[in-house]
């Protein structure tokens, strides 16, 4: 009988395949623009390379010999100065594709930015400062070599490779460099995750969850239909009557998952961890969330109701975990974050997407777990109650 | 068309979801505009070029780096005039934005439950820097965190003892450069100490080599213009676009339930009998408007009521002009959704579509974070939304331009337009009998 009625549920479903479509588009669609808004924000530095700066001197705000230095030491940092004499700096930058330019004044010099080549007047700005930095570092040795007094030996400047300070389970403790008095650990982090992949990811895992809709050309079939009647008669129990639309719903989404994740990583080149731990966290997610559908619908009997109400519900647990800002910036304290299923499916595929590896993996699969577990029995107690009123 | 509109009226008032939207939208768009927090624009925190003064240990610095700039998180125990200097003098180099945890503040050490007065506070601070920098790693983006021993200044001029520790947290090559620039300022600092001998006259010397230094002045341009918004503007205009979010959302269903009266007397073949009494197919449709602009009024005297609890400094806009751009951008969502749904002609599929259009409207226009650094193609299509305007319209008014209400009129009456005709062709290529268009 339930086989009988989980294929009939099947066939149903695809006949308003739409639901499943746009589920299937949705993601995409979302994932094209958020990871393109984000990309800036979320992409990881990447050296410069070579860079073509114009310069121009004012009122002989630099001396010839500081000039030639400029430009030796430019020309070890892979930086082409040009001397342009006159028109806009602005202007220049534009015309002569360059990637900044600074005007040397008397006591000061300004460095010309183009926000749009982020990085190229950051180097510019440094590798300036550098310079200046380093000749006032020279004169004051100079003059501290000249005076009589010396404090400090040189040889107490040489390298120290000791190391000191509290070291800690998670922070991995190795001299890169020890220079002077200071040391340089390497700590354990998350590398860096792009825009694409994060919104890739988390985009399949956000849609899964709003996926009751798939349902609705069954359910108002149903009602249509008064299957739930006819079902009464056939003394069916509550919790096989449950299953014959839980099964073919979490299916269906399951396949209709499957092919927007195909779909993105084809179009977009998303990046995911573990395919086996990763299928399964987005399927048991699937499984709690058609459950707490399941049991809204059933509670409310009414699938407009149930869209606004899941739809709300899962806005603002992906507000709290990380699917519209992400969770590593976003404000929000642990304890709130917490408090989302979302945020642990979340961050369990992305960290299984950066480290291959998430303390998260065990602790999204229990929730998620426990969710389809209560949700569907709250989902069968509460068809049973509704049964039994129609009776009465 | 008096009594049309009045029954429309009377179902709307019969639906529970008309007065859940109807009140609690606004009531939450006001707590949204209520919130105290500074901040909120967490994505224009690019834009500070300053050293930044963290108020809590666990405030997340990824945002910082949004231009591209290596962020170092610093916990700062020292505190001494050394230390600032060196700080200071990284975060002016033009590749550094430091972000500063005060470990000497008093409310810092009583949030993590340490006394200043703790005679083991050294090992401590230690032990809660350690900790934070675990959870930072995989919390929060930056490029290295450093920890700077209470005893700096002892240590600065004993090379024997560290006097600061650098934990890296990414692959960024620019590490090096940090490293470089640390030896250059530290080297400056003992250099300054051994001629002057004391802490004092070390950085008085520093202060008088750099004044002999060329000063630096930074000019950013960019092909686009863009408005220029003091941060608290651009707070006031970040919550705005969250509360116009919300409250797009009480519109665009306000506006649905109007269609689904229509739907349903469509079903129940209500057209009939009022073409039947004489009234033509125009008229009838006519009414369902003039209902949406009631229901559209109503949403925003809900919201006028709400705002009476708000201080309008704090908003940055005056009532009259926050209502005005309230209501024309809510004329615009209830029509749309209201013809989209009786376009769609099925309440369940209607509900889908204006959700859709809430959502996808909502993050194109930059309700939620800027479009600045989108492709040109979404920056085309975020041009299409109706909230992209209303938000220009908000920083206009922010910035005291009067021509901000006339541009909201005349886009508010161009989409209205557009709206209107691209509804009337969807109904007439539907060509369902009961609009008449058979």
């Amino acid at each position: 009988m339930i086989r009988y009625l989980i294929k009939n549920n099947f066939k149903i479903m695809f006949r308003s395949a739409a639901n499943i479509l746009m589920l299937i588009v949705a993601p995409l669609a979302v994932i094209a623009v958020l990871s393109s808004a984000f990309s800036a924000l979320m992409e990881s530095y990447e050296d410069v390379g070579s860079m073509k700066v114009g310069y121009r001197i004012v009122d002989e705000g630099l001396s010839e010999q500081m000039e030639d230095g400029l430009k030796k030491a430019a020309t070890q940092q892979d930086i082409l100065l040009i001397e342009y004499t006159d028109q806009d700096p602005q202007e220049l930058v534009r015309s002569e594709n360059l990637s900044g330019f600074v005007t040397f004044a008397k006591g000061s010099y300004t460095v010309y930015e183009n926000e749009d080549l982020k990085g190229n007047g950051q180097a510019l700005e440094y590798f300036i400062h550098a310079v200046y930095e380093q000749v006032a570092l020279q004169n004051m040795e100079m003059t501290r070599s000249l005076s009589s007094y010396q404090r400090f030996p040189e040889e107490s400047l040489s390298d120290d490779s000791s190391e000191t300070g509290e070291g800690s389970d998670r922070i991995t403790e190795y001299p890169v460099n020890v220079i002077n008095d200071y040391s340089v650990v390497k700590a354990d982090h998350m590398p860096a995750v792009d825009s694409t992949d994060y919104y890739g990811i988390i985009y399949i895992a956000y849609f899964s969850w709003c996926t009751i809709v798939c349902g609705a050309g069954l359910f108002s079939a149903e009602k249509k239909n008064r299957i739930g009647n006819k079902l009464r008669v056939s003394g069916i129990s509550e919790f096989k009557a449950y299953l014959a639309k839980f099964i073919p719903l979490v299916l269906v989404v399951i396949a209709g998952m499957a092919v927007a994740t195909g779909a993105s990583i084809v179009l977009f080149g998303v990046h995911w961890g573990s395919p086996l731990w990763s299928f399964l966290l987005v399927a048991i997610g699937i499984t709690a969330a058609m459950s707490f559908g399941l049991m809204i619908y059933t509670i409310f009997d009414n699938m407009v109701i149930t869209v606004i109400l899941v739809f709300m519900a899962v806005w603002t647990w992906g507000f709290l975990g990380g699917s519209f800002e992400t969770y590593l910036f976003s404000e929000m304290s642990a304890s709130i974050q917490h408090l989302s299923p979302i945020y642990y499916l979340n961050r369990s595929l992305i960290e299984l997407s950066t480290m291959g590896e998430s303390d998260y993996v065990w602790r999204s699969l229990a929730i998620s777990g426990a969710m389809t577990v209560v949700c569907s029995a709250l989902a069968v107690f509460a068809g049973m109650i509704r049964k039994r009123g129609k009776r009465a | 068309m008096r009594p049309l509109v009045k029954s429309t009226m009377k179902l709307l008032l019969r639906m529970k979801g008309f007065w859940f939207f109807l009140l609690i939208t606004p009531i939450l768009s006001t707590l949204v505009l209520n919130t105290k927090q500074s901040n909120l624009s967490y994505y224009e925190r690019s834009n500070v070029s300053d050293m930044t003064e963290l108020e809590r240990i666990d405030i997340k610095v990824a945002y910082y780096g949004g231009k591209g700039k290596y962020v170092i998180k610093v916990y700062d125990a020292a505190r001494s005039e050394l230390s600032e200097y060196l700080l200071q003098n990284l975060s002016e180099s033009g590749l550094f934005h430091v972000c500063r945890v005060d470990l000497t503040d008093a409310k810092i050490l009583a949030d993590n439950a340490l006394s200043p007065e703790d005679p083991d506070l050294s090992v401590k601070l230690q032990e809660l820097v350690n900790a934070r920098i675990e959870a930072d790693g995989f919390s929060d983006r930056m490029g290295a965190a450093m920890y700077i021993y209470p005893e700096f200044d002892e240590n600065l001029i004993d090379l024997n003892r560290e006097s600061l520790k650098i934990y890296e947290l990414s692959e960024d090559s620019r590490s090096a450069a940090l490293r470089m620039e640390l030896d250059t300022q530290m080297q400056k600092l003992r250099s300054a100490y051994q001629i002057s001998h004391s802490n004092s006259e070390a950085l008085s010397y520093l202060g008088r080599a750099d004044a002999a230094t060329p000063q630096k002045e930074v000019v950013t341009f960019s092909a686009e213009g863009k408005r220029n918004l003091s941060m608290t503007q651009v707070d006031q205009r970040t919550r705005m676009g969250y509360a116009m979010a919300i409250l797009t959302l009480g519109y665009v269903f306000c506006g649905l339930f109007v269609a689904h009266i229509a739907i349903h007397e469509q079903n129940d073949s209500v057209y009939l009998r009022v073409r039947l009494a004489g009234v033509n197919v125009f008229t009838n449709f006519l009414t369902k408007v003039v209902t949406v602009v009631f229901v559209t009024l109503m949403v925003s005297a809900v919201m006028g009521v709400c705002n009476l609890f708000l201080d309008v400094e704090s908003m940055g806009i005056d009532r009259v002009h926050f209502l005005t751009v309230l209501t024309l951008m809510g004329l615009i969502f209830s029509t749309l959704s209201m013809l989209l749904g009786m376009i769609v002609g099925d309440v369940m599929s209607s509900n889908i579509a204006a959700f859709t259009v809430w959502s996808v409207s909502s993050v194109l226009s930059g309700l939620y974070f800027p479009m600045d650094y989108t492709t040109d193609t979404l920056k085309v299509l975020s041009g299409l939304m109706p909230h992209k305007w209303f938000l220009d319209g908000v920083e206009m008014i922010l910035l005291g331009d009067k021509t901000a209400v006339p541009m909201l009129l005349c886009v508010t009456v161009a989409y209205l337009v557009v709206i209107g005709s691209l509804g009337s062709l969807g109904l007439k290529v539907k060509r369902v009998d009961e609009w008449g268009n058979a």
